[in-house]
């Protein structure tokens, strides 16, 4: 058996999660380690509805390198840093709604919680939607 | 101003005037384009969204984000619940975000599973290395938030680890009747090491596998097994045994129109092609789409060119059916709250690498 | 270590030394299986 040690989990903190490649306040090439399509897409996808940002654009070079990149380029007086603040703060408040509504959503009509998550197999009746 | 009489020249295909000025574009087409996938014979089109604050700045609409008019028009709306099946309706969100909570669903959250395996004993049949890989795929029911990552190299404590055995022998009693001849999940038992019943003072919440009837290995008479398994947390995307859910995924809804034109052996013809049975015929004789949800867009129904025209297949590019099966050990409700704090835990983790940096 | 089989015909266990017969003392079968090490093994359940 190979010893494949478990990869690394980072902690929350942790510092050089970002790498930022700029030479005008305008643009940069932000590198992402350990981070994929999940928000590398969100990113570009908030990013693009900036009506700040001229380009934005991501990629993931290499599927064995733990690695993606996203340009960003922005228009005249806000830089690329503060497009990628305002970014990262519009997924939070996107997810903070969808979390409220979750919530509000499950106060008034009952959704199933853990605690009665039955463990004993009782058959799934197969489900109409799909 | 130009926009509004071009609104005006175009408000015939419209119904309201004044709501396609706040919510959405003047032109019907360009309307219709921005916010339904059309499904045609020939193959899908608007499939990939606009999502460019720019986009449709002539036509005087607005296409940035806003978190107030997210908020407006954003929707949850369950419309099925069981223990570990939950499907509901997110309206009002794009791709990127519904795709990165399904994402994180799969493969970031955290779970408990095998992932050490000492054979002490096995004359099964199964050899050890499958017999292995069978036990870490059993989903393990514990609270994994309680758990550290374990650090690679380090010894195992009881704050990273838990510890199962599973010791059977398959025997025939007096009565000639074969014991144990399957080896199932509920025949592991929790080890606890150290203070971990201190850890675990309901006995509601002591680890154990999720379902009690998987089975594991057939024995015939004579064989045993005796093995020590050591279980870890970790996340899905190192591998699939530590995904909480069996599957998670999304729809986009289907949205049916059909002519009016349609009726009569048209109208029969149509609802008989249909292979899920999403028509029905009115009393005047009329066809509609009453099941659009059933709908898998397999284009049977407008298979015949004569009836493309009559037909109009799309999907509502912002509303999404989105389906969480849980494994057995976290509700799904519980699985979609942890993937939103992962998204946020995420970028605040960016935010900070970023501040660090400055 | 001795290395011992079981006969597959009888399940008598046998020593069998460099160079011996493959063949069971007790009833001459010519099938043996090797018998499984009391060792502790580990492996990674993937």
């Amino acid at each position: 058996m190979a010893d494949t040690a478990p990869t690394k989990i980072e902690s929350p903190n942790v510092i050089n999660k970002v790498e930022v490649i700029s030479d005008r306040p305008d643009c940069a090439t932000f590198i992402f380690v350990d981070e994929d399509h999940t928000l590398g897409n969100a990113l570009h996808y908030v990013l693009m509805k900036n009506p700040k940002v001229d380009f934005s654009g991501y990629s993931i070079p290499h599927p064995s390198d733990n690695k993606m990149n996203l340009r960003i380029q922005t228009k005249g007086n806000t830089t690329a840093q503060d497009a990628i603040m305002n970014g990262l703060s519009d997924i939070k408040d996107i997810s903070q709604s969808v979390d409220e509504r979750i919530g509000e959503e499950s106060n008034q009509s009952h959704i199933y919680s853990d605690a009665q998550l039955c463990h004993r197999h009782d058959g799934h009746p197969t489900n109409r939607l799909f | 101003m130009a926009k509004k009489s071009k609104e005006n020249g175009s408000s015939s295909a419209s119904n309201n005037n004044n709501k396609q000025d706040q919510d959405g574009l003047p032109d019907a087409l360009l309307e219709n384009q921005r916010t339904r996938v059309r499904v045609g014979n020939a193959g899908n089109e608007n499939t990939r969204g606009i999502y460019y604050s720019g986009a449709y700045t002539s036509l005087g609409y607005d296409n940035s984000f806003s978190l107030d008019k997210f908020k407006k028009n954003f929707k949850i709306n369950v419309l099925s619940d069981k223990p570990d099946h939950l499907v509901f309706e997110m309206i009002g969100v794009d791709a990127p975000i519904a795709n990165a909570l399904r994402r994180i669903l799969i493969s970031e959250i955290p779970t408990m599973a095998i992932e050490r395996v000492f054979m002490i004993n096995n004359t099964s049949i199964l050899q050890d290395e499958v017999l292995a890989h069978r036990l870490g795929l059993i989903p393990i029911k514990v609270d994994p938030k309680i758990f550290n990552y374990k650090e690679p190299g380090k010894e195992y404590t009881a704050e990273d680890t838990l510890i199962f055995t599973l010791k059977v022998r398959c025997y025939k009693d007096a009565n000639g009747e074969t014991i144990n001849g399957t080896v199932l999940s509920k025949h592991l038992t929790w080890v606890p090491t150290d203070d971990q019943n201190e850890m675990f003072p309901n006995e509601a919440d002591h680890p154990r596998p999720a379902y009690d009837d998987i089975p594991i290995v057939k024995l015939r008479p004579g064989q045993a097994l005796e093995v020590q398994c050591y279980c870890e947390k970790n996340i899905g995307r190192e591998h699939i045994k530590w995904s909480p859910v069996g599957t998670a995924f999304y729809k986009i809804l289907p949205e049916i129109s059909v002519s009016d034109k349609v009726t009569g052996e048209k109208a029969k013809k149509l609802k008989q092609s249909c292979p899920m049975n999403v028509y029905d015929i009115e009393d005047s004789g009329k066809a509609f789409a009453a099941r659009p949800m059933d709908c898998t867009m397999c284009r049977e129904c407008i298979r015949d060119p004569e009836m493309e025209p009559f037909v109009k297949l799309e999907r509502v590019r912002d509303h999404f059916i989105f389906s969480i099966e849980s494994v057995g050990t976290i509700a799904p409700k519980t699985l979609f709250q942890d993937a939103i704090k992962i998204l946020i835990d995420k970028c605040s983790t960016v935010e900070n690498s970023l501040n660090t940096q400055i | 270590m001795p290395c011992i089989y079981i006969c597959g015909e009888c399940g008598a266990e046998n020593e069998i030394k460099p160079k011996e017969p493959i063949k069971c003392k007790d009833c001459t079968y010519r099938i043996m299986y090797k018998k499984r090490t009391d060792r502790m093994i580990q492996f990674e359940a993937r």
